[in-house]
């Protein structure tokens, strides 16, 4: 993240600058960063472990969105809700133990006013993010379950070991039992 | 937390408000809130558990300034270093595990700036740690170690047995073994005062 952070004329002093306005908090295995319909007023990146994000249907069903750790250098929020300070359409859980940074709305948007290269490089993290969320979302249009969930292993190798298949199976909008049978064909292949 | 609020006319929902805006953090024995040098860019409410602030010496020595719990002093910050935003050269730390809220700078200030009535809480509040901090600054010199450590025990009778006698004595001023024949004395007279029950 620092490497990226100077690529935009950040300082090393600015990019410190940024790290210790940050709150280091812990979330325990199955807490929650964010529940619907609250606003969330936090920015999070993860430094240990793995948050999920999801959303509910009307009948209590949950599907992952997305899944963030410390590999990924993601900016985790919903997006909406944090930009427009608004309740959330989706929760974000602690997938495993984890321990994540935290930077207030009031910082986050004040840095964004007041300093052009901040935002180049804040906007540069979001435009990576929505381009993969685009191609995700192209890739359930276009790919069968077992071409997704192979991209899936090779993008994302220790994930798979971490966390509950349940949670993979709904990322890649199959049933958990769909995921179990293209698990095994692919491992006899 | 909010019986303290109410009282300055916040309504349930700018104290809701308030409240979702701060970061529940669990702080286990020994964390450190704060480091010495630091700007302290987070203001911590403590809702569970004793903290401590405290500065070393250019003696290398050790010496606490307050206690904070939810009912005494909630506020777990050096809070004149965090509103001018310099270096505070005391720590802040969990003495047991512990839970607090914490708030960024900018959003306290923002809340301060937007409302008026929020801006009243914390110069009250101020005030008060003011006050106990002009009183501290006075009493090195004016009373005794023992009554220093009697004034202790009146306002905060509880931390008196939750506290670790060293971190005691290093907020009286005094040694540990200074404090231990304090305590040995006050004892000594109470059983004085104590009528024989035979």
């Amino acid at each position: 993240m620092n490497e990226i952070m100077k690529k935009f004329d950040l300082t090393d002093a600015e990019i410190d600058s940024f790290w210790a306005n940050a709150q280091l908090v812990k979330f325990a295995k199955k807490q929650h960063l964010l529940e619907e319909k609250q606003i969330n007023r936090y920015l999070y990146m993860v430094k240990r472990g793995v948050i999920r994000s999801y959303v509910k249907d009307s009948e209590g069903n949950d599907y992952s969105k997305a899944f963030f750790y410390a590999k990924t250098q993601d900016f985790v929020a919903s997006f909406s809700s944090f930009k427009f300070q608004k309740p959330s359409n989706h929760f974000l859980e602690a997938v495993v133990d984890s321990e994540v940074w935290a930077w207030h709305y009031t910082y986050i948007h004040d840095k964004l006013v007041a300093d052009f290269r901040f935002y180049r490089f804040f906007r540069y993290c979001t435009d990576n993010l929505f381009i993969r969320w685009e191609e995700r979302e192209i890739s359930m249009l276009r790919e069968t379950p077992e071409e997704r969930y192979l991209v899936f292993q090779a993008e994302n190798p220790d994930l798979i070991h971490t966390i509950p298949l349940r949670y993979i199976a709904t990322y890649l909008g199959i049933t958990p039992e769909t995921l179990s049978r293209i698990r095994k064909r692919v491992s006899n292949e | 937390m909010e019986e303290l609020l109410a009282k300055y006319d916040l309504t349930p929902e700018e104290i809701a408000d308030f409240i979702s805006n701060g970061l529940v953090m669990k702080c286990s024995k020994k964390t450190l809130l704060h480091k010495e040098g630091e700007t302290p860019r987070f203001f911590y409410w403590v809702t569970k558990g004793v903290f401590r602030s405290g500065f070393t010496d250019n003696k290398g020595n050790e010496h606490t300034r307050n206690f904070f719990t939810a009912d005494t002093l909630p506020y777990a910050v050096a809070y004149g270093s965090f509103a001018t935003q310099r270096p505070a050269y005391s720590f802040v730390e969990a003495l047991e595990d512990g839970e607090v809220l914490s708030w960024h700078f900018t959003y306290i200030q923002q809340l301060q700036e937007s409302n008026v009535k929020w801006l009243k809480f914390f110069k009250k509040e101020l005030e008060i740690i003011f006050y106990w901090t002009e009183y501290k600054e006075l009493r090195q010199y004016t009373y005794t170690p023992e009554e220093s450590y009697l004034t202790f025990l009146k306002a905060a009778p509880e931390l008196a047995s939750r506290v670790p006698q060293h971190y005691i004595a290093s907020y009286i001023g005094v040694s540990p073994e200074a404090l231990s024949r304090i305590r040995n004395r006050i004892a000594a007279k109470k059983d004085l005062k104590t009528p024989d029950k035979k």
